[in-house]
């Protein structure tokens, strides 16, 4: 899978692209408009992370360019600007999803799983963990082959879980993955533990490995470790 | 008092005392001349007499007017003017005369002649005077008010048109203030001073406004960053668990300061009206909407909600704009509700009232509505929300209004008639 990152900080690019490479992709930087651009017309990406703002041009027309050149790739657009305008003209152009700055990254992973499987499977094919088997087309969950009758939260969370495995991840960012801008309500966040505390049982019940460990005061990590 | 008015007034009451001085020595003069010619008349009557007299021609006598008396010894001729008050028998009243008394030796006999007429009554003119004076100073008023009418429609049109601009001004408009060109100097040079001080102010701000949202842009960046890194620590397999909670508070805290620089991000544009696409938004749906994205919240506090909707209610606006209405005022009554209480969700015809219990907020309730008023200051909370509400209701001309009964606190959202489909 391989990944072109567009960003003109050069700290969060660096930090970026080391995760995404932790993640197993292979990616690429681009820090300028100029630089992405030649990027672009040279290789084959099957994902571009793009920041709008860039100092030598706007990334919308990047976007623009990149679409013509190839259709088929998924796009992820990043902005400092949390604005309506930008996010609908961006996908009007055919970008797949769009994330604020600053971002968790865990969440970016997670839109960038979500592109993969609606771009490249379209979302036919099965995200494996051990026993634990996610339909993502049909929402299903199965564990050894046991349907496993999950609530849309809990779905999502153990989707994010598993597409960010191994990894320790805050209760902040598993709030703001799950209720987004609603997140902020979460003055405690007791609701995570209910919906975790769910989904371990509804695995278990199944036969399931409980594979969340609770990494005090901090969050939570999906491992088999 | 408007400018006219106060004119008017002025102008009434120095032609009524003008009119008045004019009214007076009118009258004075009047009753001195007709006295005068009374007098010149008596006394060349009195001559003609004398002539008659002398002459021997027959004369006739007539009482009063004219007295003839013969005098039996000579007397010191002379002659005296004076007025005198008689019973006329003709009128039937008491009437003034003026009359002329002389003594004349004429032919060796002497003669008391007296002459005596009728003068106007000074009444009987007064009225008149007053009345003709009254009819002018009425006409001359209405004249006057006519004119000045007309000369402030014409002249001082730049001045009012100026400052009905001037109220409708705001600095967070694009364009200059539209005011009419004026030849008068004064109104030149009060709009130029307008155009002056106004396009300071919507500059000044336009440069403050642009700061602090290039400010809160540019912190986005570094604020990734740094979560980014701290993310990348907490990852370290080998952190012990009081290094784990330490990255984790400074995690937490980037976290809510990347959510103010948002909020606050939020707030501005708003104020900016950059939402500008309308369309017609279902209020009702909006709200089970966000009921439904609120439901873990209010089943974790245990919250019983009370919802009545009378009828649908749909109002023109930014759906992004009503659904940050809703959701902040939904997530006021829940934050600051007590456990198991209620929240109350009534929408009629053109408002939406969410009461919920909780603790009284300390401060004035008008402070409510301030930015980074917390009602209780140690919470998480951003204490930006209603702020936010009330910067949406002011674009939209909509009133938000917050009152406590009893430990019930309401937010009522009265949707402007015209906003309503």
């Amino acid at each position: 899978m391989k990944i072109l990152l567009v960003e003109d900080e050069l700290n969060l690019l660096k930090a970026t692209a080391e995760y995404l490479r932790k993640e197993g992709y292979v990616c690429e930087e681009a820090a300028t408009f100029a630089a992405a651009e030649d990027k672009m017309a040279t290789y084959q990406y099957d994902i571009v992370i793009l920041d709008i703002t860039l100092p030598d041009g706007t990334g919308l027309d990047l976007l623009q360019q990149f679409k013509k050149e190839q259709p088929d790739a998924g796009v992820l657009i990043v902005s400092a600007r949390n604005s309506l305008d930008d996010k609908l003209t961006g996908l009007d152009l055919g970008a797949d999803d769009y994330i604020t700055k600053p971002f968790f990254m865990a969440e970016l992973n997670s839109r960038v799983n979500a592109i993969i499987r609606r771009r490249q499977f379209s979302g036919n094919s099965a995200i494996v963990y051990n026993e634990i088997e996610i339909i993502p087309d049909a929402m299903q969950v199965k564990v050894q082959g046991n349907q496993v009758e999950l609530t849309k939260k809990e779905y999502d969370l153990l989707l994010y879980f598993i597409t960010n495995k191994n990894r320790v991840l805050t209760k902040e960012a598993i709030a703001e993955h799950i209720w987004g801008d609603n997140a902020d309500f979460a003055d405690n966040f007791d609701f995570i533990y209910t919906h975790i505390k769910n989904l371990r049982r509804k695995i278990m019940q199944k036969g399931g490995t409980d594979y969340v460990q609770t990494i005090y005061g901090v969050g939570y990590k999906f491992t088999d470790r | 008092m408007r400018l006219l008015q106060k004119t008017n007034r002025i102008y009434t009451l120095c032609a009524t005392l003008l009119f008045l001085v004019g009214g007076v020595i009118l009258f004075i003069r009047i009753t001195g001349i007709i006295e005068e010619e009374a007098a010149e008349q008596l006394l060349s009557n009195e001559q003609r007499i004398a002539l008659k007299l002398k002459l021997g021609q027959p004369y006739t006598e007539l009482s009063p007017v004219i007295e003839i008396t013969k005098l039996s010894k000579r007397r010191t001729e002379y002659i005296a003017l004076k007025d005198t008050i008689f019973y006329d028998v003709f009128e039937g009243e008491m009437e003034k005369f003026l009359q002329v008394t002389s003594i004349r030796n004429i032919n060796g006999q002497a003669y008391r002649l007296v002459l005596r007429q009728m003068l106007v009554e000074p009444k009987d003119y007064l009225g008149s005077i007053g009345l003709s004076l009254a009819v002018v100073l009425a006409l001359l008023l209405l004249c006057l008010a006519v004119m000045n009418r007309v000369i402030y429609r014409k002249l001082w049109r730049p001045f009012y048109q100026g400052l009905a601009s001037l109220k409708d001004f705001s600095v967070y408009q694009n364009s200059p203030l539209p005011l009419l060109e004026s030849n008068i100097q004064e109104f030149t040079e009060l709009n130029t001073a307008i155009t002056n001080l106004t396009g300071k102010v919507r500059f000044d701000f336009h440069a403050l406004k642009e700061f602090s949202e290039n400010a809160s842009h540019e912190m986005q960046t570094p604020l990734a960053v740094i979560q980014a890194k701290l993310d990348e620590l907490l990852q370290d397999e080998n952190l012990s668990e009081q290094q784990a909670s330490r990255i984790q508070v400074a995690h937490t805290s980037v976290n809510k300061l990347a959510r103010l620089n948002q909020t606050l991000l939020l707030l501005t544009k708003i104020e900016n009206r950059q939402f500008i696409y309308t369309e017609a938004v279902d209020v009702r749906l909006m709200v089970e909407r966000q009921l439904q994205d609120s439901e873990d919240f209010i089943q974790g506090k245990k919250l019983h909600i009370n919802y009545t909707a009378d009828t649908a209610l749909t109002v023109m606006a930014n759906p992004a704009l009503v659904e940050i209405l809703i959701s902040n005022l939904l997530r006021n009554a829940i934050k600051h509700n007590i456990p198991n209480g209620d929240i109350n969700i009534a929408l009629t015809k053109y408002n939406l009232i969410i009461s919920n219990p909780g603790k009284l907020f300390s401060h004035d309730p008008a402070q409510l509505f301030e930015r980074f008023s917390k009602a209780d200051p140690s919470s998480a909370s951003l204490g930006l929300g209603l702020a936010i509400v009330k910067t949406i209701c002011n674009i939209y001309g909509w009133q938000v209004k917050y009152e406590t009964h009893q430990q019930i606190h309401f937010l009522q959202v009265g949707f402007s008639s015209d906003a309503l489909l």
